[in-house]
């Protein structure tokens, strides 16, 4: 490219020459580009692959015990339990 | 009543117990690291942001110019009997939008973030303390109701419960936080890494349109210059207010980046006309455009520095996030000062021994 550039810059270039410095510039970049759109791509696969997993990290996470629901649904079946009890026993009365 | 009472409490601490009592793990969680690995991760992703914009511009500019170069590659080939191609037609498989993925790692390091603050908090501890409590106290009106009197000291041994609830949810909660940090910081380091590494192609994507444009601006202040010479050397000198000198000295602040000299000469033959108003006008006119496309020179110049200068600051940010993360990770292997265990353990040893002195005081007045 540095070449390139001597060429299109020089006043004793021929128009012929520049042109084919241009062309070659284009050339160049061209492939460049699509190499590094290329990379860009697998890059995204990568990415891809990795918000997944570490989706996946953050599902597993229990940010709640999982003891508490056991907790609350056994205090409600007790204080059931106790008004029962105490309806039994006004019946029995 | 009191073997009753012994029950429940024993009860609910076997309920709390059994697998739900970690056994290794940080000792506490490294709340200074996190917090330092946030603000890291706030600073990046505000960056983030803006470079991400001009990624999506620059990558999408040069998959058009891309695309453009191979309509007109294929328009020049000629008409007629083609061979079979061998690409099935329709089979790309779509990819996946790149700036929306980029987009969506960030907001997935954030969710992951926003679960570590979550466990940090600890506002399951209270929510536990308070399940555990009830639960004692539902369970001790149900035996006073059985039994027929209340239950001594109930509210004292629902204390107890209730900061041995606690104290295990506190564990639990490191437990969590140290697994998802083993878990999380390799995905999260990798996905730093990987949108390091891409500055170096954003930059390319940049720089491959910069220098393209530069050859076209370069070409135009060439045949600007080229213009101005061959207007002078069409003409003779006047014989008064000779503007030689001053375009001369236009020429060369113009053709500066070029870096070749170019000298004005007039005309050598006798049949030249001098250099008139109109011819004058035209040169300065040719100037004027060799100064415009300077400024576009420099200008294209400076954009790819500071777009060079962005990266470099982005990546060092990126790079201090990852080792904020690093630090987190390490911090929870460390072991803890034992001035700050002791303290936690007195505190706790406190809390219990008032429970259970409230507890016996309670029982003794009911004898």
């Amino acid at each position: 490219m540095a070449e390139v550039f001597r060429i299109v810059s020089s006043f004793d270039a021929t128009p012929a020459q520049t042109r084919v410095a241009q062309q070659t510039a284009k050339d160049l970049t061209s492939m460049l580009v699509a190499h590094t759109l290329e990379s860009i791509e697998g890059r995204t696969a990568l990415l891809s692959g990795l918000i997944v997993e570490l989706n996946q990290v953050i599902d597993a996470v229990r940010t709640n015990p999982p003891y508490q629901d056991t907790l609350t649904r056994l205090k409600g079946a007790l204080t059931k339990a106790e008004k029962l009890y105490k309806k039994e026993k006004k019946a029995l009365v | 009543m009191t073997s009753r009472l012994t029950m429940i409490g024993t009860g609910m601490l076997a309920l709390l117990a059994p697998n739900n009592a970690p056994s290794t793990g940080c000792a506490q969680i490294p709340t200074h690291e996190l917090a330092q690995y946030r603000n890291a991760f706030a600073e990046v992703r505000v960056t983030f942001e803006e470079i991400l914009i001009d990624f999506a511009e620059a990558k999408h500019a040069a998959e058009q110019r891309q695309a453009a170069r191979a309509a007109a590659a294929a328009a020049t080939v000629s008409a007629g009997i083609q061979p079979f191609s061998t690409d099935l037609p329709n089979s790309a498989v779509r990819q996946a939008d790149a700036v929306e993925v980029r987009r969506e790692a960030f907001t997935t390091i954030d969710k992951f973030n926003n679960v570590l603050v979550t466990l940090a908090e600890g506002k399951s501890v209270d929510a536990i303390k308070g399940a555990a409590g009830g639960f004692v106290e539902a369970a001790g009106r149900f035996v006073a109701t059985a039994a027929g009197s209340a239950v001594p000291g109930l509210s004292a041994l629902s204390g107890v419960v209730r900061t041995v609830a606690g104290e295990f949810e506190k564990a639990r909660l490191r437990e969590e936080f140290a697994q998802a940090i083993r878990d999380g910081a390799p995905k999260i380091d990798q996905i730093l890494a990987a949108l390091s590494a891409e500055r170096a192609d954003h930059y390319k994507l940049r720089v491959a349109a910069a220098n393209l444009r530069q050859i076209e601006i370069i070409g135009e202040m060439k045949q600007a210059a080229i213009n101005v010479r061959d207007v002078v050397a069409a003409h003779r000198a006047p014989p008064a207010n000779d503007p030689l000198a001053d375009l001369q000295k236009a020429l060369d602040r113009g053709i500066e980046p070029l870096d070749r000299p170019l000298k004005l000469a007039y005309a050598t033959t006798a049949g030249a006309p001098e250099l008139g108003a109109t011819a004058k006008v035209v040169a300065d006119l040719a100037v004027a455009r060799l100064n415009d496309r300077a400024k576009e020179f420099a200008a294209n110049v400076a954009q790819v520095e500071r777009l060079g200068a962005a990266l470099i600051a982005y990546g060092t940010m990126i790079e201090r996030t990852r080792r904020a993360l690093a630090r987190l990770a390490a911090a929870l292997d460390r072991p803890p000062k034992f001035e700050q265990t002791a303290d936690a353990l007195f505190a706790i040893a406190f809390e219990v021994r008032r429970d259970i002195e409230a507890f016996r005081a309670a029982r003794a007045a009911a004898r």
